[in-house]
């Protein structure tokens, strides 16, 4: 593995907060944006963000709202809010519409950027990032307990203080133990950048608890795939073979998916969720084939 | 009552002191004057606080509105039990039930909360994508909110989307006491009224006003109570 610490670390005040981006190349070239996923940072792209960059891009992988050193969440009803901290962040930014590469629940993010803000996106990749699995998306049984559960998180995340850990090390093996196929030396990446100090001298995850809370609200299948099909870019979409954490859909709710999107499709034989990270040579041939075509036949 | 001294700092103003009533009323999202109307014609011991963003309460620190917050305001504020009513105006009502749903109060009040005509997926996405292109485009709902005072931001809706499979399954899950109030200003078809206030699973009265001033709501919430 060879991380490459970002070359430029930029904080950007946009819809009412600040979101960090790590910058790797040239800002002149064509902009580049990576979204990582759930409670993860954008620092899980230092291996893969400067070979982007060396293909002739800007690339800025950004600490979601909630994530990182970006600002805070008050509540995990925050997927629109997410989609207008990228809406505006890609204006704000200025140098027109960005090539996206997103992992997992950074991919339902740039779907939902992408279809909702067309001008905004020229090409897509989704790393193992089609969303949850019907079974998801079905009101729990016991709704009065799930919103006791819920009830009980929030105070005791406002009223409370987050787990302090004694160190790094010791939150890297819970992440490997959380994601059994990410390598003890990306797991410790992850930990690191993933943590701040706590008030006790200790460490606590970066990532705001706040992101996992909800209320009961609709969202189906139906909807899922209305919001994919609303995709005008190209898209390339990147999945594992292997059983794992968080990749959880059948082959065919894949197939259905990569249908909605209209998307080209790769398969990297051997990884699991986090495709780019156990295999970034693998990824990197499938972005170069992706975007070589894309700006032979789009262009500037 | 006290509110918790160590509550986060948007935690609504006028908070009553001492209130044996338990009714609790979350104004409108966006409404100009927050919980002033209500407190206006409320009787004392109700409270109505200002809900972040709105009156003399700050915006939340996010800058951002979603019906979490009422929800944990409402379980701040209200003593849980079943002789307290939560008030949820419009686009309000879905945390209003959401608390009742987690047995926060005896008993739930929505006015104008049945939800509109159904949508089907694409136009729920369509309703979803202009919304959030229109909150883009309107700076003073990005620029930082004022201190006090109607938050621009406010203006837009929660975006909690709904179905009727939806609401029939979730206010099924209800078995507390619900008035549903419909005012004129209401969106929910009119013929349909009667069949959505038959959901909740408990006893649910349907009450048409002519006036959607508080007042009046005031009035038909404490005969209701009154009543039994």
């Amino acid at each position: 593995m060879k991380f490459r610490t970002p070359d430029r670390a930029e904080m950007v005040a946009v819809n009412r907060t600040n979101l960090r981006l790590w910058c790797w190349g040239d800002p002149s070239l064509p902009p580049v944006l990576l979204l990582h996923g759930a409670y993860d940072h954008g620092r899980m792209f230092d291996e893969i963000a400067p070979q982007i960059a060396a293909l002739g891009y800007h690339v800025m992988a950004l600490d979601f709202r909630g994530h990182g050193d970006s600002g805070p969440l008050d509540t995990g009803f925050a997927w629109a809010l997410l989609h207008l901290d990228l809406a505006m962040l890609v204006r704000h930014l200025g140098a027109g519409p960005v090539g996206i590469v997103a992992h997992s629940f950074g991919g339902g993010q740039a779907i939902g950027l992408a279809g909702a803000f067309p001008e905004l996106v020229r090409w897509l990749v989704v790393i193992d990032g089609l969303g949850p699995p019907p079974a998801a998306f079905v009101m729990p049984h016991d709704i009065r307990s799930a919103i006791q559960d819920t009830a009980s998180r929030t105070d005791r995340i406002v009223f409370g203080e987050p787990r302090e850990w004694d160190s790094v090390e010791e939150m890297a093996q819970r992440r490997g133990a959380n994601n059994l196929r990410l390598s003890d030396e990306w797991a410790l990446h992850l930990a690191r950048h993933g943590a701040r100090r706590g008030q006790h001298g200790g460490w606590v995850w970066k990532a705001d608890r706040m992101f996992g809370l909800g209320v009961p609200s609709e969202f189906n299948v139906g909807l899922l795939a209305e919001e994919h099909r609303r995709v005008q870019c190209p898209v390339l979409v990147i999945t594992g073979t292997e059983h794992d954490t968080w990749r959880d859909l059948t082959q065919e709710e894949e197939t259905e998916r990569i249908g909605w999107l209209r998307a080209r499709h790769v398969a990297v034989p051997g990884t699991g969720h986090y495709v780019h990270l156990e295999d970034p040579v693998a990824t990197l041939a499938a972005i170069t084939e992706f975007t070589d075509v894309f700006e032979r036949e789009v262009g500037p | 009552m006290t509110v918790p001294t160590n509550v986060p700092a948007n935690v609504p103003a006028n908070v009553p002191e001492n209130v044996p009533e338990n009714v609790m009323v979350l104004h409108d999202l966006g409404a100009p004057l927050g919980g002033a109307p209500w407190r206006a014609v409320a009787p004392s011991d109700w409270i109505v606080p200002d809900l972040p963003g709105h009156g003399t309460s700050r915006a939340p620190r996010t800058g951002h509105y979603d019906p979490m917050a009422p929800v944990a305001i409402a379980r701040w504020l209200l003593p849980a039990g079943t002789n307290s009513t939560l008030i949820g105006v419009r686009e309000q009502a879905h945390s209003a039930l959401v608390h009742a749903a987690g047995g926060g109060c005896g008993r739930v009040v929505v006015v104008d909360g049945l939800g509109g005509p159904w949508f089907t997926p694409r136009e729920q996405i369509d309703l979803f994508h202009a919304s959030l292109r229109a909150i883009v485009d309107d700076r003073s709902a990005t620029d930082p909110a004022p201190s006090s005072g109607l938050d621009p931001r406010a203006r837009y809706p929660y975006g909690v989307m709904t179905s009727r499979a939806f609401a029939q399954r979730f206010w099924a899950t209800i078995d507390q006491p619900v008035l549903a109030i419909e005012t004129p200003a209401s969106v929910t078809p009119i013929d349909e009224r009667a069949e959505r206030v038959a959901w909740f699973a408990g006893r649910s009265t349907l009450a048409v006003l002519e006036s959607d001033e508080p007042a009046a709501i005031v009035a038909a919430v404490t005969r209701w109570r009154r009543d039994g």
